[in-house]
């Protein structure tokens, strides 16, 4: 190999070879700034659902009207929605997939040493688990008997709840769920834990936390007035927005009432997503647009020196060198002048994200991907200095001998 | 040394075919110095090259150090003139972003020996052409005449048996010229087979044989002692020569 | 000299076109990025109410509990206590104008039921509120004095809401609902160009208050409260949000803006003054647990504060700059390179006489030329990009917010054309200067030999 005489002859052309090296070091820069940003704002995204989630409805509406009394409303709606011949199957929701919000944490025992489980209480009457087209992985289903309604005056609450395999996994590891006692709030009775179900994204809040699929779904229906009746609905496969419109119109037959929200969960799941994933994925564009302007800048300059050279690399072919070698040669100046920039752009794009994430780079920094980007943009700039590399082994040894 | 039998070399473009080489015969015998002479057009480079294994026949035979050589690939090509070929050019060829020591070590390295090796292979032909100070140097920062001795230097560096020198004095003046000739003569003594093309008639007659190549035809001029004028093809006009 | 310089750069062009088309699209993908961007966070950080952007202050009073982490950033003072705002908003000591307001979100709807009703977000204020930041009018006007203390039903509509409820008519004198009481609209609004919807420190941009009705009138019909609540506040904060209106007047729960009308800097410190006695004041009587410095911010503060602090368009800013800075030695290389083979040429041309500086004037001018054809080509280019990004954005609020109401935030202007091909010409000049210089002082002599 040929280093030494590599350095040599590109501490002769520093202005060129520091052109390249600045280019390299900023776009290696910016690859990975925006890799680790992508990577830290994508982690968990994009997951699967879990459940089949295409054909179901869901509805937030708001009362507003203060003489509107809750439980009436809602037992209106549902017969309404009900009779509807493209309803298949419908439930009340207090919190639905994709969008919880709301953190409950579970506890095994009462005690203050206790371990706090994290999780969202989803709240279904019977229909739940047939809206959602959940499995039943352990245990049974809930019996009628067990949906509770609550109004201001109840005293009554489920005595019974179901768990997400995830969430059983969590509690209980190896072990079994069913029959457990859990508390849903210290200072309250415990439930019983009668069925595992196979789990669904519950929303952003959890989801960050890397507990995506970790819920409890708790048989109850609560009619009090100030809470938002809410609905989930299966339909049948192959509906549009005018069906949506029709339920909208179907919920504003009752006044006093705001529809906030009838939309199919594979909107509010893409909405989930959304909002930092196209940030993200713009980031990341940006700098594949660089990266191919690095490449082309690259290729044009190295084929201009190339063209200035091929005197020299005649010369070295008269020398010698066999075509192969002289390929080699230019790679490999291409790849210690690359090597150099990616250096560079280590320090320099550590400095940035330092400065930029006011010294919490640690969670946020991966060097498994800086390695990553490195290699791809030395890959890339090989890419580019391939072409002229062979076009500078075709050049005839004949022409040494050509006048001056 | 070198045979060449009946080669010829023609250059094909679109509408024409030019004859660069026609049925060429040379011999050259080992240890000898062969001065390479005629007018612009007539080959010279030609002939060169194609000795130089720096471009191929169209037709023929030739036989480089008892090897033939005319249907040889790209890569033994380059072996080939790595090992036993010196070139020493017009315009020196030296890479100038290069030190002395870096040129002479081109061919070396190509050549595969370790580092030892070329080092000390790179001192004794620095030495040879007396520019052993000046390692560090740039070509740049050369005179023409010491420049030309680096490209010797180079061209010795690998022990070949045969140093092809093209106008090797043609940018250098009479005195610098001269030293180079010196040497080349010198290298010859050891025992390497000298091939030089030149312009120039006084160079010519320096070396034991003189072949002329007028329009692609080749015509061998033994040396006399009793120096006769130079004998020409009898369908060339000499006039050519002052060209 | 300069004529025939022009054609030989033109000439240049022409040459290898390839790499002149890659050297004009880099620095016109370049630019383009780099004006989508600065763009963006230029018509972002307009300064609303421009002509009293420094006369008009908010008061900053920090009343969490005594662990709560150092408020280092303004929007994470909290707001101001019902009890602070009214007793600084009494106070006759200081000669200034002075107004409050705070946030809320009701249900706008017709008393027939034929038009559906709107979730709207809710400013509660007083009858200064609209003189004082110069709110424009299209039909009626604000409230007056009188409204604010007999807690009149009356509203103000923006643009938006007149435009769903009347089809834009003159609906002043009509009725609507909040919630189930009725009011009359009094006034509505002209199509409020506002950069930022500073006075209730939200600074959105995107997003603007749909109706405004008197602050007294709001706690009346009890419309719910965005508050803070900390230590013992923080069980009742349910309803002190939503029912219990005047517990939540005597605890520390934090909701309400406070604006300061300061002519000069002299009252501004004079107002200054009398907050920090007021807070030592009120810290004697064991309130206000922290020991930060009370403050009073500008509009042009606020803002200036939330631009610097804007980490992810910092980010993006950063990312464009280096990029345009990518684009620009990629060109600048191109045309060294480009040059640097012409040496030879050059260094005959010095030998027949050419001055240093016709060369340096011809490769100045070939790259100016470039620049400014790659600085058209990007501004072309960034004001789709532009749309691009307005989409994009429109995009991730899955569609709740509207080309309208953001379009000013995406609109390239002259400051910022000039700007960019300043940028572009400027850049590529100074960038090449230096190997430009050292190119045309190479000897003449010292090429011509190593020939």
């Amino acid at each position: 190999m040929e280093f030494g005489p590599i350095l040599k002859s590109l501490k002769r052309r520093k202005a060129f070879a520091s052109l390249i090296i600045l280019q390299v070091a900023i776009t290696y820069t910016v690859m990975t700034i925006s890799t680790l940003q992508t990577n830290a704002t994508l982690s968990e995204w994009n997951l699967p659902s879990g459940f089949d989630h295409e054909n179901v409805v869901a509805v937030s509406s708001q009362i507003f009207d203060e003489s509107v009394q809750s439980k009436g409303l809602v037992q209106d709606d549902i017969e309404k929605l009900s009779q509807l011949p493209q309803v298949k199957s419908i439930t009340t929701a207090e919190q639905m997939p994709f969008r919880a919000e709301r953190v409950t944490e579970l506890f095994l025992d009462t005690s203050d040493k206790a371990q706090a489980y994290q999780t969202n209480i989803f709240d279904f009457d019977i229909n739940g688990l047939e809206v959602l087209g959940i499995k039943v992985l352990q245990g049974r289903k809930f019996y009628p008997s067990e949906i509770i309604a609550i109004d201001e005056s109840s005293q009554e609450r489920p005595s019974v709840v179901m768990i997400s395999e995830q969430m059983a996994k969590a509690m209980f590891e190896e072990q079994s769920a069913i029959g457990r006692q859990i508390y849903l709030d210290q200072s309250a009775s415990p439930v019983e834990v009668i069925g595992v179900y196979s789990g669904f994204m519950n929303g952003e809040t959890l989801n960050g936390r890397g507990m995506s699929y970790r819920s409890v779904i708790r048989p109850q229906v609560a009619y009090i007035n100030g809470n938002d009746p809410s609905y989930l609905i299966r339909v049948e496969p192959g509906l549009t927005e005018a069906f949506l419109e029709q339920i909208r119109s179907e919920l504003y037959q009752a006044p006093g009432r705001f529809v906030q929200r009838v939309e199919f969960l594979t909107r509010t799941q893409k909405r989930m997503y959304d909002g930092r994933g196209s940030r993200a994925l713009l980031m990341l564009f940006i700098s594949f647009v660089l990266l191919i302007i690095t490449g082309l800048g690259i290729s044009g300059l190295i084929s201009f020196l190339v063209a200035q050279q091929k005197k020299q690399v005649g010369t070295r072919r008269a020398l010698g060198a066999k075509k192969w070698q002289v390929i080699r040669y230019y790679l490999l100046e291409n790849t210690i002048v690359t090597g150099i920039g990616l250096i560079l752009g280590v320090i320099l794009a550590l400095t940035l994200i330092i400065i930029l994430s006011n010294n919490q780079a640690s969670n946020f920094i991966s060097l498994g991907w800086m390695i990553a980007v490195g290699v791809f943009v030395w890959l890339i700039s090989l890419i580019s200095a391939l072409n002229p590399a062979f076009r500078a082994s075709k050049v005839a040894p004949a022409i040494v001998t050509r006048g001056a | 040394m070198l045979r060449m039998n009946n080669v010829s070399k023609i250059f094909q473009t679109r509408m024409i075919e030019t004859h660069a080489l026609r049925d060429v015969d040379i011999h050259i015998k080992n240890g000898e110095f062969v001065s390479v002479t005629g007018p612009s057009g007539s080959g010279k480079t030609t002939f060169l090259n194609i000795a130089g294994l720096l471009e191929n026949l169209t037709k023929g035979q030739y036989f480089l150090d008892g090897q033939d050589v005319s249907q040889l690939s790209d890569n033994r090509l380059s072996e080939i003139r790595n090992e036993k070929i010196g070139f020493i050019f017009q315009s020196f060829n030296l890479l100038a972003d290069l030190s002395l020591y870096d040129n002479v070590d081109v061919p070396l390295r190509y050549r595969g020996f370790n580092k030892a090796e070329r080092k000390e292979r790179i001192e004794r032909a620095l030495e040879i052409v007396g520019l052993s100070s000046r390692h560090d140097h740039l070509p740049t920062q050369l005179s023409g005449g010491q420049q030309q001795r680096v490209a010797i230097a180079r061209a010795i560096a690998g022990e070949p048996k045969i140093i092809l020198a093209d106008e090797p004095t043609g940018n250098l003046d009479s005195l610098m010229a001269r030293q180079v000739m010196e040497l080349l003569e010198k290298i010859n003594e050891q025992g390497t087979t000298i091939v030089m093309v030149t312009h120039d008639p006084v160079l010519a007659k320096r070396a034991d044989r003189e072949i002329q190549i007028f329009d692609g035809q080749v015509n061998s001029v033994e040396r006399d002692e009793t120096d006769q004028p130079v004998q020409t093809n009898s369908d060339t006009e000499t006039a050519l020569e002052t060209a | 000299m300069l004529l025939y310089s022009l054609r030989l750069a033109f000439k240049n062009l022409g040459n290898r076109p390839g790499l002149t088309a890659l050297t004009i699209g880099a620095i016109a993908i370049g630019l383009a990025l780099l004006t989508t961007m600065t763009t963006m966070s230029y018509q972002s950080s307009r300064v609303p109410v421009y002509e009293k952007r420094n006369q008009l202050n908010t008061v900053l009073i920090d009343t969490r509990e005594k662990e709560a982490r150092f408020a280092d950033r303004l929007f994470r003072v909290p707001y101001l206590t019902y009890q602070d705002t009214m007793n600084l908003y009494n106070d006759k000591a200081i000669d200034a104008e002075k107004t409050y307001l705070w946030k809320s979100s009701t249900f706008l709807n017709d008393i027939d039921g034929k038009v559906h009703p709107r979730q709207t977000r809710t400013m509660a204020g007083l009858s200064n509120f609209f003189t004082l930041f110069d709110v424009p009018f299209l039909h009626g006007s604000g409230w007056s004095k009188q409204d604010d203390e007999s807690a009149s039903p009356v509203i103000v509509l923006s643009y938006k809401m007149n435009q769903h409820f009347f089809n834009g008519e003159n609906s002043v004198g009509k009725t609507l609902r909040i919630n189930s009481t009725t009011l009359t609209v009094i006034g509505v609004l002209a199509d409020w160009k506002l950069p930022a919807r500073f006075y209730d420190r939200t600074f959105s941009s995107t997003r603007f208050d749909d109706v405004f009705i008197p602050s007294s009138l709001a706690m009346n019909i009890n419309a719910p409260r965005f508050i803070r609540c900390w230590s013992k506040d923080n069980n009742l904060r349910q309803s002190y949000a939503l029912s219990d209106i005047d517990g939540l007047k005597t605890s520390e729960c934090t909701w309400m803006a406070l604006w300061v009308d300061l002519k000069d800097e002299s009252a501004k410190q004079n107002y200054e003054e009398f907050i920090n006695r007021y807070v030592n004041q009120q810290r004697s009587m064991g309130r206000i647990p922290r020991d930060d410095k009370p403050r009073i911010v500008s509009i042009k503060q606020y803002l200036d504060e939330i631009i610097t602090n804007n980490a992810t368009d910092g980010v993006f800013q950063l990312l464009a700059i280096l990029f345009f800075l990518v684009c620009l030695l990629n060109t600048v290389g191109i045309l060294l390179a480009k040059y640097m083979g012409k040496v030879p040429e050059i260094a005959l041309r010095r030998a027949l006489g050419a001055k240093k500086h016709i060369i340096l004037q011809q490769y100045l001018l070939e790259v100016s030329m470039i620049a400014l054809i790659g600085g058209v080509l990007g501004l072309g280019l960034s004001h789709f990009s532009l749309i691009g990004m307005m989409h994009i954005n429109i995009y991730q609020s899955d569609y709740t917010v509207t080309a309208e109401a953001i379009r000013h935030l995406y609109k390239l202007d002259l400051v910022m054309i000039a700007q960019a091909m300043g940028i572009a010409v400027g850049s590529a000049l100074s960038v090449s200067l230096f190997p430009v210089w050292k190119i045309c002082n190479t000897a003449p002599a010292g090429q011509l030999k190593s020939q």
